[in-house]
């Protein structure tokens, strides 16, 4: 059973990253900004399509090799997790690794043939962006809160009704493993820990807000609504997870207080239909609204074919392609280069408060248990 | 309604913003009381520093083109611009000398520096770069 669910979050991975270049715009090819005239350049194409293929291979090759070793030689439990796990993080290196052999290719390709000059960069802003984005509202993430917030509330009333040990985890059956003394920290700390999630979701929508829009002059009116699509499907999604999350950990906790509601067989399906209803998620939001909205279909098309002007080239703001860091833009969310969703401006202050400070309490709670 | 600024032009970048601007309540695209991105969402477009996007406000507050309300937000003047004073039409006229100068040097006919600003008018209406 394990084995099969490892092998198939490390297909399901493995596809996603292989056909990656398919669900980005055309004018960035592995983390360099391709101008419009050059994003079906034979080059560029061919690169894409061979990291493709390397990665899928690479991928069935580990997966194949993961499946045989685990079905014949029948590893103790720790053993398989451990593999389980690494196999994982190989196929996320040897993707990465291959990643950058090919963001050099094509940052050198870039300058060899100067894409970029006699043309003037040009910065489209739609000066009513703020207007048509279409967000959903803040409220709408926070009442998952007040939810989590009357659960802790719930959980102080029925304190002296709870078990002596409060699981703290749960075993890939479903079953408690690890469990904790009651104290009023612990008989809280999974809804703390749901708390953080749900801030961090509220915060991913919020700051697509105050996210510098990135409209292409070569297509303004098409960029910029798979743009405003983009955030709007963006939002969409964390509120999905978030919910989902929230039912899921609110769940685990309710049957702590009220043993009656649980079930073997809940408890079996719930992680599993969790991580489906996920994966699913992703998968729709790649295939159909792809990086920056690229998949969706605009009508009203009025294409610019004037090879003198460009996009700003931003490619000396992203460290390898990944890394975005411009210490002047004011955005603490930036769009992915490579990879659909998001990712922090780390030239702000606030992106590194924003990524350390979940961290910091999710591990504070977790070493106080 | 869409701005393009240049950023490798030699007109500073604020100004390439203000001049938009000014273009868009020419055309009617921003009446009087629309309200402009706040600092922070139109540095955040641009990908620019906030410093540069006050500065381009600044410079419409102190002709009298916006007005910026601080808490509230940025507004193009919501009573309407008013015709220019005579010290405003004197204003303008110093700025032009110069390069009426500069085409009178280059051998420019006054009828081809007419027929320039003619066109200059035209495509400013029109929203033609």
């Amino acid at each position: 059973m394990i084995i099969l669910l490892f092998a198939f979050i490390l297909l399901f991975t493995t596809v996603l990253q292989a056909f990656m270049p398919k669900f980005l715009k055309q004018t960035e090819a592995f983390g360099v900004y391709v101008p419009e005239q050059y994003s079906t350049e034979k080059t560029v194409i061919r690169l894409k399509s061979k990291y493709t293929r390397v990665v899928l291979i690479a991928g069935l090759v580990i997966l194949a090799g993961y499946l045989l070793w685990s079905l014949t030689q029948n590893p103790t439990e720790a053993t398989l997790a451990l593999i389980s796990v690494g196999v994982q993080f190989s196929m996320l290196f040897i993707s990465i690794g291959y990643y950058f052999m090919m963001h050099l290719r094509v940052k050198k390709l870039k300058e060899e043939q100067k894409w970029l000059s006699g043309k003037s960069e040009v910065r489209v802003v739609d000066i009513k962006f703020q207007d048509k984005l279409k967000l959903i509202p803040k409220v709408v993430f926070i009442i998952p809160m007040i939810v989590t917030i009357g659960l802790i509330i719930y959980t102080f009333i029925k304190y002296p009704e709870m078990p002596d040990m409060i699981p703290t985890h749960w075993g890939p059956n479903g079953q408690p493993d690890d469990f904790s003394e009651k104290t009023y920290f612990s008989s809280i700390a999974i809804l703390l820990l749901l708390l953080v999630m749900q801030g961090m979701f509220l915060l991913m929508s919020e700051g697509m807000r105050f996210s510098g829009s990135k409209i292409n002059p070569a297509n303004k009116k098409t960029s910029l609504a798979q743009q405003l699509e983009f955030r709007k499907y963006t939002s969409w999604f964390a509120l999905f997870i978030s919910i989902s999350v929230t039912l899921m950990m609110g769940y685990l906790h309710l049957q702590t207080i009220h043993p009656d509601i649980s079930s073997a067989w809940v408890m079996l399906a719930l992680p599993i239909t969790f991580l489906v209803v996920v994966l699913f998620g992703v998968l729709i939001y790649a295939v159909k609204v792809g990086q920056s909205g690229s998949r969706i279909k605009i009508k009203e098309d009025s294409p610019n074919l004037e090879h003198s002007i460009t996009a700003v080239d931003e490619d000396r703001y992203w460290k390898g392609g990944i890394l975005y860091f411009n210490p002047d833009d004011p955005s603490i969310l930036a769009e992915k280069r490579f990879g659909v969703g998001w990712t922090l401006n780390f030239g702000r202050p606030a992106s590194w408060i924003i990524l350390l400070l979940p961290l910091i309490l999710i591990l504070t709670i977790a070493f106080n248990l | 309604m869409f701005i393009e600024i240049k950023t490798n032009s030699s007109v500073p970048i604020y100004l390439q913003l203000a001049h938009q601007l000014i273009e868009g309540i020419v055309r009617g695209e921003l009446k009087p009381g629309d309200s402009l991105p706040s600092v922070r969402a139109f540095a955040a477009d641009l990908g620019m520093n906030m410093h540069t996007v006050n500065k381009a406000y600044h410079y419409l507050e102190e002709k009298e083109f916006i007005q910026i309300v601080a808490k509230s937000g940025v507004f193009i003047q919501p009573n309407g611009i008013p015709g220019a004073t005579v010290i405003e039409k004197q204003q303008l006229k110093e700025q032009m000398r110069p390069l009426l100068a500069e085409g009178l040097v280059l051998k420019l006919s006054e009828e081809e520096m007419v027929k320039m600003l003619h066109e200059l008018v035209q495509d400013i209406k029109e929203g033609k770069p």
